[in-house]
C-alpha cells in the first residue's frame, strides 16, 4: 500500500525531497521523542509535546534564511525525515547543512548520503553557494562516513566539545566546497 | 577613589579591566559600529548602523543567559577600548564561543586584546566553569590570530574559502581553547575556598 505522491522538488535515485508538511507534524512530534534520534541531533534529550513540534513547524515552514524539506523513500513515497540548509549567507556563500532521519527502517540503507548529495546539488548548482559546512559528533561514525560518501572532508575538531553517554566526544566540524564553475559548453 | 565616573570593574588585570556595559555608553558603540575598519573583522555585518539598530544589537548585553559580555576598559584610566562577549553559552556542553571587538583605532595593536582575551578565558573557565571556547577568525587577520594564540587559543582547523572579503575570498580559522590547558592569571585566586576562621572571628 503505498501512498499517494507527494508534492516534491527534488528527485533523485531513491529519495526525494519536498516541501514541510503541516498534516505531518505528529509525525516529527514522534521522531522528535526518538532519543536514538536525539543522539546525534545535539538537542537535549527529552519529552517533546505536539505543542513544541507545532511552534517548530510554524518557525521553519516560512522560514527566510534556511531551506527545509521533508524526506521521502520513493519506493513507497514515506517521510523518512527531514533535512535542511540554515544560516544561508549570499555574500560569503556559505550555509549550514543537517539531515535527520527519523524512521529507524530507513537508516542504514545509504539514503542519508544520497540526500547529502542532493542536498549539495541545491546548495551549489541552484542557489550559487560556494562553501557548505556541517558539524557532526565523533559517536556518530555512520554519519561521518554518509557525508564523506557525499563529498565532505573534515576541516576542524572541536576536542571534547560534546556530552553524551556519560563522556564527552570531540565535535568534527566538515565542509564541501563548490567545483570550479566549467563552461557550459566544455567536454 | 569613590568618584561616580570611576567604572565598575569585575576582572582587573594588568593593563586592562573588565566589567559591565552601562546603557549610557551606547554612543561609544555607535561610533564603533559604524567604523569600517571594525566592521571589517568583527563579524556582525556592514554599515551604516542607525543608533537604534545599534541599541537592538547591543539588548544581548542585558538578557539572554546564554551570553555574557563586559566592556574593555584600560584599567588605568577607565577609558573603554572596546568589548568582549561570550556567546552560546552551552551548560550542558560545557561550550561557548569567544569574540572581542577593539572598538578605540588608538587602542589597536597594543596587546589590549590579548589580555582582554584572557581574562575572558579565565572568566569562562574558573568563574563560569565551562569547559571549551571556540572562535573563529578571518585569515585577513593575522593580528587578531596572533593575540588569540599568545591568550590561550589553539587553531584546529580552516573552513576554506568561507569569507568573501574585498572581492576575495578567505578561509576562516577556527580556533579552540580548553580549561585542561588554561592558567588562571586572576579568577584563581578568586574562586578558591574560604580559610577556615579562628575562633572568635565574625
Amino acid at each position: 500500500m503505498s501512498e499517494q505522491q507527494p508534492v516534491v522538488n527534488i528527485t533523485g535515485e531513491h529519495v526525494a525531497l519536498g516541501p514541510l508538511r503541516r498534516d505531518l507534524i505528529s509525525l516529527h512530534q514522534r521522531w522528535f521523542n526518538d532519543f536514538e534520534t536525539d543522539r546525534t541531533q545535539g538537542d537535549l534529550p527529552g519529552p517533546r509535546t505536539l505543542e513544541r513540534a507545532t511552534r517548530w513547524f510554524e518557525r521553519n515552514a516560512t522560514s527566510d534564511d534556511a531551506h527545509w524539506f521533508t524526506i521521502y523513500e520513493m519506493s513507497s513515497w514515506q517521510p523518512i525525515g527531514i533535512t535542511w540548509l540554515s544560516d544561508i549567507d549570499d555574500k560569503n556563500g556559505t550555509c549550514y547543512f543537517a539531515i535527520s532521519i527519523g524512521e529507524p527502517s530507513a537508516r542504514g540503507k545509504g539514503y542519508g548520503s544520497e540526500v547529502t548529495r542532493l542536498m549539495l546539488d541545491f546548495a551549489f548548482n541552484r542557489l550559487g553557494l560556494h562553501n557548505v559546512a556541517l558539524d557532526v559528533f565523533e559517536n556518530n561514525p555512520a554519519g561521518i562516513r554518509a557525508y564523506q560518501k557525499a563529498g565532505f572532508r573534515e576541516f576542524a575538531r572541536v576536542r571534547e566539545a560534546y556530552v553524551s553517554g556519560g563522556r564527552r566526544w570531540d565535535d568534527i566540524l566538515m565542509e564541501a566546497i563548490a567545483e570550479e564553475p566549467q563552461a557550459a559548453d566544455a567536454q | 577613589m569613590t568618584n561616580n565616573d570611576t567604572p565598575i570593574y569585575s576582572i582587573s588585570g594588568e593593563r586592562v579591566a573588565l566589567g559591565p556595559i552601562e546603557a549610557d555608553t551606547m554612543p561609544l558603540f555607535y561610533r564603533w559600529f559604524n567604523d569600517m575598519e571594525l566592521l571589517r573583522t568583527a563579524g556582525i555585518g556592514d554599515g551604516p548602523w542607525t543608533m537604534e539598530r545599534v541599541e537592538a544589537w547591543c539588548k544581548r548585553f542585558n538578557d539572554g543567559s546564554d551570553e555574557a559580555w563586559f566592556m574593555v576598559f584600560e584599567r588605568e584610566s577607565g577609558q573603554p577600548l572596546g568589548f568582549a562577549g561570550l556567546r552560546e553559552i552551552d551548560e550542558r556542553h560545557g561550550t561557548a564561543e569567544y569574540a572581542i571587538s577593539v572598538g578605540e583605532a588608538s587602542a589597536r595593536g597594543q596587546g589590549f586584546g590579548t589580555e582582554a582575551t584572557r581574562l575572558m578565558l579565565d572568566y569562562a573557565f574558573v568563574a563560569r566553569g565551562l569547559h571549551s571556547v571556540l572562535l573563529d577568525a578571518a585569515a585577513y587577520n593575522p593580528g587578531g590570530i596572533r593575540a588569540y594564540e599568545k591568550a590561550g587559543f589553539r587553531e584546529i582547523g580552516r573552513r576554506h574559502e568561507a569569507d568573501m572579503m574585498g572581492g576575495k575570498r578567505w578561509d576562516i580559522v577556527y580556533m579552540q581553547a580548553l580549561a585542561s590547558e588554561f592558567e588562571s592569571p586572576v579568577l584563581g585566586r578568586v574562586f578558591v575556598p574560604d580559610q577556615p576562621r579562628e575562633a572568635g572571628e565574625a
